[in-house]
């Protein structure tokens, strides 16, 4: 139980809720307001539907490439470092936010929703062996209800969610995320050093 | 049969297809469209060639220069992992060369389809798998057919696409590359200090 929620939690911050809020604004901006709520459902599911194929692929994929347990761990750590900086310090990038027109699986659904982080994450939680499938997918789903319904409160809310307040939730989850990051690099570094 | 399957997609995602498409169109824009497919398939064999020439004697040029397998490892990995971070977080690689008329080997034979990632692979797939020549020949070859198929089709692919998929397709492509490129950094700080 205790593992599911601390999953949820890390791969909530992955999907950075927030930290995506100003950009599905960008892009819906365009869109008339009644078909808002209906894309962004449709996105956050698509983005679940890829997600959940690499939880079920993921450790088939690990070892037809004949990747271990402790180098994933060591390149998510770097990435999901890498990401939290750029949370932290707001070097936010611009990529597709010209978009024209009705947005369709790219730019929202993936990669924001499902970026490379999230995909390492849930490859990663395979190789955990206090996590079966039920729990981490149980993991997934919770972390996927939240920032899905972050994202349309967002619809409402936006008006109370100035940048401002907006920035500082991102830059607080990406300094969560730097903690989570390094544990990951340590324990990698760790497993791939003992283990012969 | 493992072994082959495994090789050629390191192979293919080293060789990184999808990244080199923007280039690969920029680089023939000034061509008339009816040699593309000629140039993409001539520059593809060459680069097949040049891998080729490494998988034959690459093990002697390394003994030669008194390289160890640890070593290459090592190098290999890293410049592996600085490549795949550019693919995912798109640095932009500002390499945009603005050869004039038909290009000959230079860009696109060397360094785009047979980089120094893609010789370092080849050189080590012989050593540390226990492939034989026949199965990294093999692969090797599959990955080329794949990549060429891909870099031939070009502008049919960016028009089908569009540049968001083949961004997202790249940096997923960069994703699985990290964890190849930390294994074998790992493998090789392993083999050297004779960690296993």
């Amino acid at each position: 139980m205790n593992y599911i929620i601390k999953t949820a939690i890390l791969l909530f911050l992955v999907m950075g809720a927030f930290s995506n809020l100003p950009i599905f604004m960008s892009v819906l901006k365009d869109v008339p307001h009644e078909r808002r709520r209906f894309i962004i459902i449709r996105e956050s599911i698509v983005a679940l539907l890829v997600l959940s194929t690499f939880l079920i692929f993921g450790r088939s994929i690990l070892d037809i490439m004949q990747i271990s347990q402790s180098a994933l761990g060591i390149a998510g750590g770097i990435i999901l470092f890498m990401i939290a900086i750029k949370m932290i310090f707001g070097q936010r990038n611009e990529n597709g936010v010209e978009h024209k027109g009705e947005p369709f699986i790219v730019p929202l659904a993936i990669p924001i929703l499902a970026g490379p982080s999230a995909v390492a994450v849930i490859i990663l939680l395979r190789g955990n062996p206090h996590l079966s499938f039920a729990a981490a997918g149980s993991a997934l789903v919770l972390a996927w209800v939240g920032s899905t319904v972050i994202l349309l409160s967002s619809l409402k809310l936006h008006r109370f969610l100035s940048r401002k307040v907006l920035s500082a939730a991102e830059a607080l989850m990406g300094l969560i995320l730097t903690a989570i990051s390094i544990e990951m690099l340590l324990k990698g570094i760790k497993t791939a050093l003992a283990s012969s | 049969m493992n072994i082959v399957f495994s090789t050629a997609i390191v192979l293919f995602l080293v060789m990184d297809p999808f990244g080199n498409l923007p280039m690969f169109i920029s680089v023939l824009k000034n061509t008339a469209p009816e040699r593309r497919a000629f140039i993409v398939l001539r520059e593809g064999v060459i680069a097949l060639g040049i891998l080729t020439l490494f998988l034959l004697f690459g093990r002697d040029i390394l003994r030669l220069l008194q390289i160890t397998q640890g070593s290459l490892d090592m190098a290999g990995g890293i410049i592996l992992f600085v490549i795949s971070l550019q693919m995912i977080f798109a640095f932009g690689n500002g390499a945009h060369d603005k050869t004039q008329g038909e290009p000959f080997i230079v860009p696109l034979a060397v360094p785009l389809i047979a980089g120094p990632s893609a010789v370092a692979v080849v050189i080590l797939m012989r050593g540390y798998q226990s492939a034989s020549l026949g199965q990294s020949f093999i692969a090797l070859f599959f990955a080329w057919f794949v990549t060429t198929v891909i870099l031939m089709s070009s502008a049919k692919m960016e028009r089908i696409l569009g540049p968001k998929v083949i961004r997202a397709g790249e940096s997923l492509m960069g994703l699985l590359l990290t964890a190849i490129s930390v294994q074998m950094l790992v493998r090789g700080i392993k083999m050297s200090f004779n960690l296993s």
